[in-house]
């Protein structure tokens, strides 16, 4: 959840001199309870009644149209709830950036969050796979690493995805992002990518349904490397591109893309 | 059928280039917090989450 992994990033935003707060309509005991069972040292404020929450404009109006969250069923306590979304305030506490999704269920992650807005790498990112590996790992390879020129190539993309969460698949529905993957190489011709099999998945409240790909999967992008008339042996490079949202059953995080390069070795001869 | 919002709420709340509002609300421990206060002249992450409870 956003607010843990921001307790993970505290160290990194104190290294930066930024202040961070949480705002909700949550009583004090609420907060204090999931401070405690989360570890959260930072200030999570409890605007009860959601009088700073209408103040600002941010009051959450249309839930019954945002209901993917709630069930199905608005509860009464929850009408005071807000729209989320983040303010990213300068030095001298004027808002710099506003950072609010289209799609109430969409946020983004705490490294993704620190990235973009305050333009901090979190240490343990790695640099193709970068904001992602809390939650997908992604992994790359050719099926045949040495190649006979003119062979028939797969460039082989493995996702684990984390326990609770998925991905979304094609069919999907407006303002949500499916599962690509593209192969981009100089002078390649690629053929029609092998999905895993999805599986259905319905959102309590939601009338759409999803098709989503969970835990372990493999997508297969088949290619071949067009070659010049005398051109000599060599490697040659490929790029992956992948990009995918990642959701659990009320929250999604914002698409996400990583771009993985792998070298193809050529083997000389004819086969 | 997609969710459709009544409101574009991208363009909700304080506008970039204004000042942050003042903001003193108890936080977790009951203690009021001012928040330009305890942000001590730094940049701050304010974030609007929709609940720790559900």
């Amino acid at each position: 959840m956003q607010l843990v992994e921001l307790q993970r990033l505290t160290g990194l935003l104190d290294e930066h001199h930024t202040a961070l707060f949480a705002v909700s309509y949550d009583s004090v005991e609420t907060l204090q309870a999931f401070a405690e069972r989360n570890g959260i040292t930072y200030p999570l404020l409890a605007d009860v009644g959601s009088k700073v929450i209408r103040e600002l404009g941010l009051l959450d109006e249309d839930l019954e149209a945002h209901h993917a969250e709630f069930g199905g069923t608005v509860r009464d306590e929850q009408r005071g709830v807000c729209y989320p979304g983040v303010f990213v305030l300068d030095e001298r506490g004027v808002v710099s950036q506003r950072r609010f999704q289209r799609n109430y269920r969409v946020r983004e992650s705490g490294a993704s969050l620190i990235e973009q807005a305050l333009h901090i790498s979190a240490p343990e990112a790695a640099p193709n796979m970068s904001l992602a590996h809390e939650r997908v790992q992604i992994q790359a390879h050719l099926d045949s690493p040495t190649v006979w020129r003119y062979q028939r190539l797969n460039a082989v993309v493995d996702l684990t995805i984390a326990s609770g969460y998925h991905v979304y698949a094609t069919p999907v529905p407006d303002g949500y992002t499916s599962l690509s993957v593209d192969v981009i190489a100089d002078r390649a011709a690629v053929g029609e990518t092998d999905w895993p099999e999805a599986k259905p998945f319905r959102v309590e409240g939601l009338d759409d349904e999803f098709w989503v790909y969970e835990g372990r999967i493999r997508v297969s992008v088949p290619f071949e490397f067009i070659y010049q008339r005398g051109e000599e042996v060599g490697n040659r490079r490929v790029a992956l591109r992948i990009g995918y949202q990642v959701c659990n059953a009320t929250t999604c995080f914002v698409p996400e893309e990583a771009t993985l390069e792998i070298e193809a070795h050529e083997r000389p001869g004819v086969d | 059928m997609a969710e459709v919002t009544e409101r574009d709420y991208t363009q909700a709340g304080p506008q970039v280039g204004k000042p942050f509002p003042s903001v003193v609300l108890p936080d977790q421990s009951g203690q009021p917090v001012d928040l330009h206060e305890a942000r001590r002249g730094r940049q701050a992450l304010v974030v609007f989450h929709r609940s720790a409870k559900w």
